[in-house]
C-alpha cells in the first residue's frame, strides 16, 4: 500500500500521457501487478472520458450579441485616455479612483502652490507694495471679483465632481440626485454673467474663459431630462473631460492660492521693515 | 504560429476592426472562465468586457512570447481575483496552503439546472458534473477547469497562477480523484 503510494504521484501524468518513458516503464509494471492501482486507474480514465460530456455554461445570447457594442464606446474613453497625458492623468481621477484620489491630488497642488509662493514667488510679494494709492480702490474691486469668482469655481468643481464619479454601469440611479444637481446648476450658471462683468481686468480674462466654459456645462446639467439621462450624463462628461476643465480649475486655483500667499508676504514684509 | 499573430499585429497598429476580430474569436472563452471561476453569469459577464478593455490597454505590450490565448486568460484569471477581493472574499490570493481555501458557499449558484435538457440522459449527466464541480474548492476547481476545459498546459497554468508545477499536478489530481468519487456515486443513483 505504502508503494502504491509512490505510483499515485505517475497517476497524474500517465492520464495526460505525460509520462517520459522510463516513467512510463517503471508505471506500467505496477499498473500490470497491482490489481488495486489498476481499477483505481481505469476508474480515473473512465471519469476523464465521463468529464468530457461536460458542456461549459452558455452565456446569454444578447449579451454575445451586444457584446462589441456594450465594449466599443469604453474603449473610446480608454484610447483617449491613452492618447493625452492630461486626460489620462483626468481619465486616473475620474474613473478609477474617484474622489480620494482627487481630494489627495488637490491638496498635493495646494501644498505645492504653498511651497512655491512661500519660496519663490516671494518677492513679487514685495512689488505689490508698489500699488498706488489712486489704485488701491481698483485692486480691492479686482480682489473682490476675483474672491467671488474663486468661490463659484469652487462650488461648480463639487458639483462636477458628483456628476463625472457617477458610473452608470457600476453606482445605483438613486446615488445621484440629479433634480438638486440641476437646480444647483441653474442657479449658477445664472449667476455666471455677473461675474463675468466684473473680470474687466487682462489678468482676469483667463478666469473669465474658465467662467464662461463652467457656465456652458452647468447649463447643459441644468437641461437634463428627468428621465433617460444617462446620455446626457455621459455626454456633460465627455465635455468635461475633453475641455480638461478640472485642470484649469486646479491651474486656477494654484494661483489664487499663489496670489494669496504673495499678499500675505507683502504684508510681512510691510511690517518687519515698520519694526 | 499563433493563429492570431496577423490580427494582434494589426490590432497593436490600432486597426480597430483587428481588435473586434480578437473580441469575437475569444468573447465565449473568456465567458465560459470567467463564469467557472466566479460561477456567477452577472460577474462573469463584467469580467469579460474589463478582460478586452485591459487587453486593448496593454495590446501593445504583448510580444507574443506565449500564446495569447494564455495571456487573454491570465487577464481573466486576475480579473476574476481582482472581482473577489473587491466583493471580500477570495479565491486563492497565491497562497500555496490548501487549507486556507475557502469552500464554495451559497454564491454557487447554478443557472444551467433550469435547463429542460436535465431530463434527458445527457441533461442528468451534465447535471451531476456540475454538482460535482461544484464541490470542488475554489482552487481545485480554478485549476481543474483551466487544464480539462480550457485547454491550457500544466506549464501555462502554473505561469498563470504563480504556483509550483508540483502543486499544480497535485491539486489537479485530487480534483479528478474528488470527482471520481462523486459521480461514481451519482452512477448508483441510476
Amino acid at each position: 500500500m505504502k508503494d502504491c503510494k509512490n505510483y499515485e504521484r505517475l497517476f497524474e501524468k500517465a492520464l495526460y500521457n505525460e509520462l517520459t518513458h522510463t516513467e512510463e516503464k517503471i508505471f506500467m509494471e505496477h499498473i500490470n501487478s497491482c490489481s488495486s492501482c489498476r481499477l483505481k486507474y481505469q476508474e480515473l480514465q473512465e471519469t476523464l472520458v465521463e468529464l468530457k460530456k461536460y458542456k461549459r455554461h452558455e452565456p446569454d445570447e444578447d449579451f454575445m450579441n451586444s457584446f462589441w457594442k456594450t465594449l466599443q464606446p469604453k474603449l473610446a474613453v480608454k484610447e483617449r485616455a491613452q492618447e493625452n497625458p492630461w486626460s489620462k492623468l483626468l481619465f486616473f481621477l475620474r474613473g478609477e479612483f474617484k474622489w480620494k484620489y482627487q481630494l489627495a491630488g488637490g491638496i498635493a497642488i495646494l501644498v505645492i502652490g504653498l511651497f512655491i509662493g512661500k519660496y519663490f514667488l516671494a518677492e513679487r510679494g514685495e512689488e505689490n507694495q508698489a500699488v498706488s494709492t489712486d489704485k488701491s480702490e481698483l485692486a480691492v474691486d479686482e480682489a473682490k471679483a476675483n474672491l467671488d469668482a474663486a468661490k463659484y469655481i469652487e462650488k461648480s468643481k463639487i458639483l462636477l465632481l458628483g456628476i463625472v464619479n457617477f458610473d452608470p454601469s457600476k453606482d445605483d440611479a438613486g446615488t445621484i440626485n440629479l433634480p438638486h444637481m440641476k437646480n444647483i446648476s441653474k442657479q449658477l450658471a445664472n449667476e455666471a454673467p455677473a461675474l463675468k462683468s466684473d473680470l474687466t481686468e487682462p489678468s482676469q480674462q483667463q478666469l473669465k474663459r474658465l467662467i464662461s466654459n463652467l457656465q456652458l456645462i452647468l447649463l447643459q446639467i441644468a437641461n437634463l431630462e428627468e428621465k433617460n439621462n444617462l446620455d446626457g450624463i455621459e455626454l456633460i462628461k465627455e465635455g468635461v473631460n475633453s475641455q480638461n476643465i478640472f485642470l484649469k480649475i486646479n491651474i486656477q486655483q494654484l494661483q489664487e492660492s499663489n496670489k494669496s500667499i504673495n499678499k500675505q508676504n507683502s504684508k510681512a514684509g510691510k511690517e518687519n521693515k515698520n519694526i | 504560429m499563433d493563429k492570431d499573430t496577423e490580427i494582434i499585429r494589426r490590432a497593436q497598429n490600432g486597426d480597430l476592426n483587428a481588435f473586434r476580430e480578437l473580441v469575437d474569436e475569444h468573447k465565449r472563452n473568456v465567458y465560459y472562465l470567467a463564469f467557472d471561476l466566479t460561477r456567477n453569469r452577472e460577474d462573469a459577464e463584467d469580467v469579460s468586457q474589463d478582460v478586452f478593455l485591459k487587453v486593448f490597454r496593454s495590446l501593445k505590450d504583448f510580444r507574443g512570447d506565449a500564446k495569447f490565448s494564455s495571456w487573454l486568460y491570465r487577464i481573466t484569471v486576475n480579473t476574476c481575483l481582482s472581482l473577489k477581493s473587491r466583493k471580500s472574499y477570495t479565491i486563492m490570493q497565491g497562497s500555496e496552503n490548501l487549507e486556507e481555501m475557502i469552500d464554495t458557499g451559497s454564491e454557487m449558484s447554478n443557472p444551467g439546472n433550469t435547463n429542460p435538457e436535465s431530463q434527458t440522459e445527457a441533461g442528468f449527466i451534465q447535471k451531476n458534473i456540475d454538482k460535482a464541480i461544484e464541490k470542488l474548492s475554489k482552487r481545485e476547481r480554478t485549476i481543474f477547469i483551466m487544464r480539462n476545459y480550457s485547454g491550457l498546459s500544466f506549464g501555462e497554468i502554473v505561469k498563470i497562477l504563480k504556483l509550483r508545477p508540483g502543486t499544480v499536478r497535485s491539486v489537479n489530481f485530487k480534483a479528478l480523484e474528488k470527482l471520481r468519487k462523486e459521480l461514481a456515486f451519482y452512477k448508483d443513483e441510476i
